[in-house]
Parts: structure tokens; C-alpha cells; sequence
């Protein structure tokens, strides 16, 4: 008989435990996004697509052409086209072919470049509809996105 | 006035204004008989119950699926209309499109019967629920007995459903739930003769006036809490909700009794349930809680009534009781894993039955004493 309540009263008490861990739950914020009005602001370290950024001080690229992240690069996404200069012997970066098809944003060419001219962007948007798009020429004005402010994300 | 009154007091605004107002008309002015008078204003009745039961199903549909959502972290339906709130109508239409299946081998008749059969029981309860001092469809004197014997219906249809489907899943899940039904109708009726017993009327709009000075819940002492949460529980299993949703466990039975049930004859037994939550609510508020009563709560030993609430309307003192008890319903639900058959049958037959007769002699002992209301 004594066993019989205390199943009952026992099994009563869990029962609220686990309610109260549920209405908890119920006044806690959502963790769910509704994705494309609000996004998620990327953590500084994330790995988005390579991007070249343009130095605030001067304007342009930092690229050297020294060539590092072309050698780092362990799938050969990267590819660069240079020209001669006026001079006919500086070097001019005329395209930084970046394919995003075989890329696997392994960061290894960012950690190569010894200028800080290229990084990985916040950019994670990346699906087309056409292979065509995922070749991308990093130093033409089209190419950098995540120069671009983020919507407005959650805090 | 009459404007303020319809807010205030719609039972009596209905009895003073309205109904002499019909009387007048159709028997004065197109001088109809009174039984035609009696018959239409029946009709019309019926039609208000129709349109107060699909508001309450979306509203309720749509606050399962908000509630749920909370629980889970998440924000639930938010794109159809403000908030979401018009998401259950979007489901409804796409419902109605819908091809109506009748299965190969179904037996036609009793497949077609079977969706109306679970929602008539349902509708014809409605009849009885105190909305209000004086507002509800009628005021029978043994309505907790037409209420018992009439939500006893119920598991018929759902019978009905899982043999007519001519499917091995539908046929499991209707006896499951012929069995669950029919052991979970004892102890909510054991619960429902103790109330009647403590407040000495069948009545529900009586049951509610006897709480004017103390809800039962406060006034049956121990044995109001023991009741509420026994009612609570087999009830929650009558009408076939988790914990208990043995009958459409879809990791077992697929869906159970509805397997084979699609478009307007699936969202009527989906309307069914909705509404049988509705009125396991009310009726645990009308019993309980002092359905449109203010809070009234004697403190033992004294003479001090504690009163609170005084000043909003029976009506939705009584929605505010009912859907707080529907939100704990829904919690349960979020909170609790399904129950085994065996552990099911346990509950009920080893521990809320015998519970709630040792409730009912203890209130009856009461009783005998002279411990009740006066």
C-alpha cells in the first residue's frame, strides 16, 4: 500500500519536473530564424568564399602577384592572368581567376598571402544556377560582395 | 444600454431583447405558431453553435500550432495574415481540394458515416455548456448526465472508422481505442458524480451557481484537487490526446483509426477532436473552477470570502478558465511521452479508478456529515 502512493506521488512529482523544464522552454527566446528577412551576423573566423578586398588607404588591391596562393592552393582553383606594365617590366595583376566550383574554402592560399590581400569573406550565399557563375574574377569591381553590408541580422 | 448589456450580460440581453424581439416577429408579424417559433429559434441556435465551433476549431488549431512552436523554440506559422492567425483557413481550403478517397473494399456506408458520427456527439454536448449566467443553447436539469451519455458516442465512430477502413492499421487503432475509451468513461464519471453529489444538481448552469461563494475546487477540500487532476488526466486520454494518442501512434499505426481518411472527411474528425478538447475544458472549468463565476475562494475556518474578478464578463471569465485549461492540456502534450498500452491500461484500471472511488465515498462521507455548501 505504501509503495502504491509513493509510485503515485513520485511519478506526480516527475511529471511536474519535466513541466517545468518544458515551460521553461516556452519562455525562453527562439532559436529559429525566419532566414531570409533575418540572417545570422557570420563569426569573425568563418570561411566564407575568398575575397579581395580593396585598401581603404589606396584604393586598390594589395596582390604582389608573388604567386603564393596559387602554389598554396591544394586544387588549383586559383589561377592568375598578369600583363606588363607601361614600362614593359612591372608586373599588372589583370585577372585573379577564383573557381568556386572546386574550391573547398580550406583557408590555406589566405594563410599563404604575406599582404593581406586576399581573405575569406562572411559571404556563404553561394548557390547558382549556373556552373558558369562559380568562376569569379576577384579584382574586377563585380567580385567583391562582402564588402557589402550584411542585412540587418539578430543580435 | 442594450449595447453595453450585450457585452456585459449576453444571457440576459438574449433572454429581455433578442428572443422577444424573434417572438414578436415571427409570431406577431408573420404569425407563425408558437411550435414553428420554437423550432426556428432551435435552428438558429444550432447555427450560432455551427459558427462559434469552426471559430473556436481555427483558433484552437492555430494556438496548438503557436503553443507547440514555443515549446519547441521556434516561432510557429507566421506568413498567412498578421502573425500567422490565417494559416488554419489556408489549411482548411487546401483541405477542401483535396481528392476524396474511399478506399477499395471500404465498407461505403459506415466510411461516409463514420467522420459525422465522432462530430455529432461533439455538437450535441456544446448544447449544454455554460457560457455564461443564463447563455447556453439550453439549460437541461440532468445535463452532466446527457453530457456523459452523450460523449459516450465518441468511440463509435472511431470503431466505425478503423473497421470500415478495411485496413489493418485503421482496425488496430480502433480497438485500441474502443478498449481506451471505454476504460477511460469511469473515472471522468465517477469525477462528474462526486461534483454533482457535493453541489446537489445535474444542471451545469446550477453547478456554476453553487460555486457563487467558493469554487469546488477550493470547497471539496482534498478531494476537489484529487478530482480536478483525475478528471484532467482520463480525459485528456478520452479524447485520444499524448500522452495517450495510442489510437494514432504514428510510429505503430501510421494514423491509426484516420489512415485511410482524406480532405473534408479527415479535418472532421480533426474538427472533432479540437472540439472535444474544448468541451473536457469547459467542463473541468464549469466543475472546478467556477466556470463564469469571479474567483471565490472561502479561507477555512473563517467567514472571509476572498473575491477577485468581479468585474469582467461571465463570458470571458469563462474562455479565459477554459483556455487555460486547454493551454495545460497542450502542455502536457508538448511535455510528455507516449504511454505504452499496457502502462495505459494500468493507469486507469490500477490507480485512477480505484482513486476516484475512494473519491466519490469521501465526498459522499462529507456529505453525510454536513460538511457541504450550506
Amino acid at each position: 500500500m505504501f509503495s502504491y502512493f509513493k509510485a503515485i506521488f513520485s511519478a506526480i512529482f516527475s511529471l511536474l519536473g519535466g513541466m517545468a523544464i518544458t515551460i521553461r522552454e516556452f519562455f525562453s527566446p527562439d532559436v529559429t530564424l525566419q532566414y531570409p528577412d533575418q540572417r545570422w551576423r557570420m563569426h569573425q573566423r568563418f570561411r566564407g568564399r575568398v575575397d579581395m578586398p580593396l585598401d581603404p588607404a589606396s584604393g586598390a588591391h594589395k596582390c604582389t602577384l608573388c604567386m603564393m596562393c596559387v602554389r598554396a592552393c591544394p586544387n588549383a582553383s586559383l589561377e592568375i592572368v598578369q600583363t606588363k606594365g607601361a614600362d614593359g617590366k612591372s608586373r599588372i595583376l589583370d585577372k585573379y581567376i577564383y573557381k568556386l566550383s572546386t574550391c573547398t574554402l580550406c583557408e590555406l592560399c589566405v594563410e599563404a598571402c604575406n599582404f593581406d590581400a586576399i581573405r575569406m569573406s562572411q559571404e556563404y550565399e553561394m548557390s547558382t544556377y549556373d556552373r558558369q557563375n562559380l568562376t569569379l574574377i576577384l579584382n574586377e569591381p563585380s567580385a567583391p560582395l562582402a564588402t557589402t553590408a550584411l542585412p540587418a541580422s539578430r543580435s | 444600454m442594450a449595447i453595453t448589456q450585450l457585452i456585459t450580460h449576453p444571457g440576459e440581453f438574449a433572454a429581455t431583447v433578442i428572443a422577444p424581439f424573434l417572438h414578436g416577429i415571427l409570431t406577431g408579424n408573420l404569425g407563425l405558431s408558437e411550435t414553428t417559433y420554437h423550432v426556428i429559434t432551435a435552428f438558429l441556435m444550432a447555427n450560432v453553435m455551427a459558427i462559434f465551433v469552426s471559430l473556436s476549431a481555427f483558433w484552437m488549431i492555430y494556438m496548438e500550432r503557436k503553443v507547440c512552436a514555443r515549446f519547441q523554440n521556434r516561432v510557429g506559422p507566421n506568413r498567412v495574415g498578421p502573425k500567422g492567425l490565417l494559416q488554419t483557413i489556408a489549411d482548411a481550403v487546401k483541405l477542401l481540394q483535396k481528392e476524396d478517397l474511399i478506399p477499395r473494399g471500404a465498407d461505403r456506408a459506415v466510411f461516409i458515416l463514420a467522420p459525422f458520427v465522432a462530430f455529432a456527439p461533439v455538437y450535441m454536448v456544446l448544447a449544454v455548456i455554460p457560457f455564461d449566467k443564463g447563455l447556453s443553447v439550453t439549460d437541461l436539469n440532468l445535463g452532466m448526465l446527457y453530457i456523459t451519455a452523450v460523449s459516450g458516442m465518441g468511440v463509435l465512430s472511431i470503431v466505425m472508422a478503423g473497421w470500415s477502413s478495411n485496413n489493418k492499421y485503421s482496425l488496430l487503432g480502433g480497438l485500441r481505442s474502443a478498449a481506451q475509451l471505454v476504460s477511460y468513461e469511469l473515472s471522468p464519471a465517477l469525477v462528474v458524480l462526486s461534483v454533482v453529489l457535493f453541489t446537489g444538481t445535474l444542471s451545469t448552469q446550477g453547478i456554476v451557481e453553487a460555486q457563487a461563494n467558493n469554487w469546488n475546487l477550493f470547497a471539496m477540500g482534498p478531494m476537489g484537487l484529487v478530482g480536478l487532476m483525475i478528471y484532467l488526466t482520463a480525459s485528456t486520454a478520452e479524447i485520444n490526446r499524448a500522452p495517450f494518442d495510442m489510437p494514432e501512434a504514428e510510429s505503430e499505426l501510421t494514423a491509426g483509426f484516420s489512415t485511410e481518411y482524406s480532405g473534408m472527411r479527415f479535418s472532421f474528425f480533426y474538427l472533432a477532436e479540437f472540439i472535444n478538447m474544448f468541451i473536457i475544458s469547459a467542463l473541468l472549468a464549469t466543475m472546478f473552477l467556477g466556470g463564469w463565476q469571479p474567483l471565490a475562494m472561502k479561507i477555512p475556518y473563517t467567514e472571509t470570502v476572498l473575491h477577485f474578478g468581479g468585474f469582467i464578463p461571465g463570458w470571458l471569465l469563462f474562455m479565459l478558465k477554459t483556455y487555460a485549461v486547454i493551454f495545460v492540456i497542450m502542455w502536457f502534450r508538448w511535455t510528455f511521452p507516449r504511454v505504452r498500452v499496457d502502462q495505459l491500461m494500468k493507469l486507469e484500471w490500477k490507480i485512477l479508478l480505484p482513486i476516484s472511488f475512494v473519491n466519490l465515498i469521501c465526498v459522499a462521507v462529507f456529505m453525510a456529515l454536513n460538511w457541504g455548501p450550506k
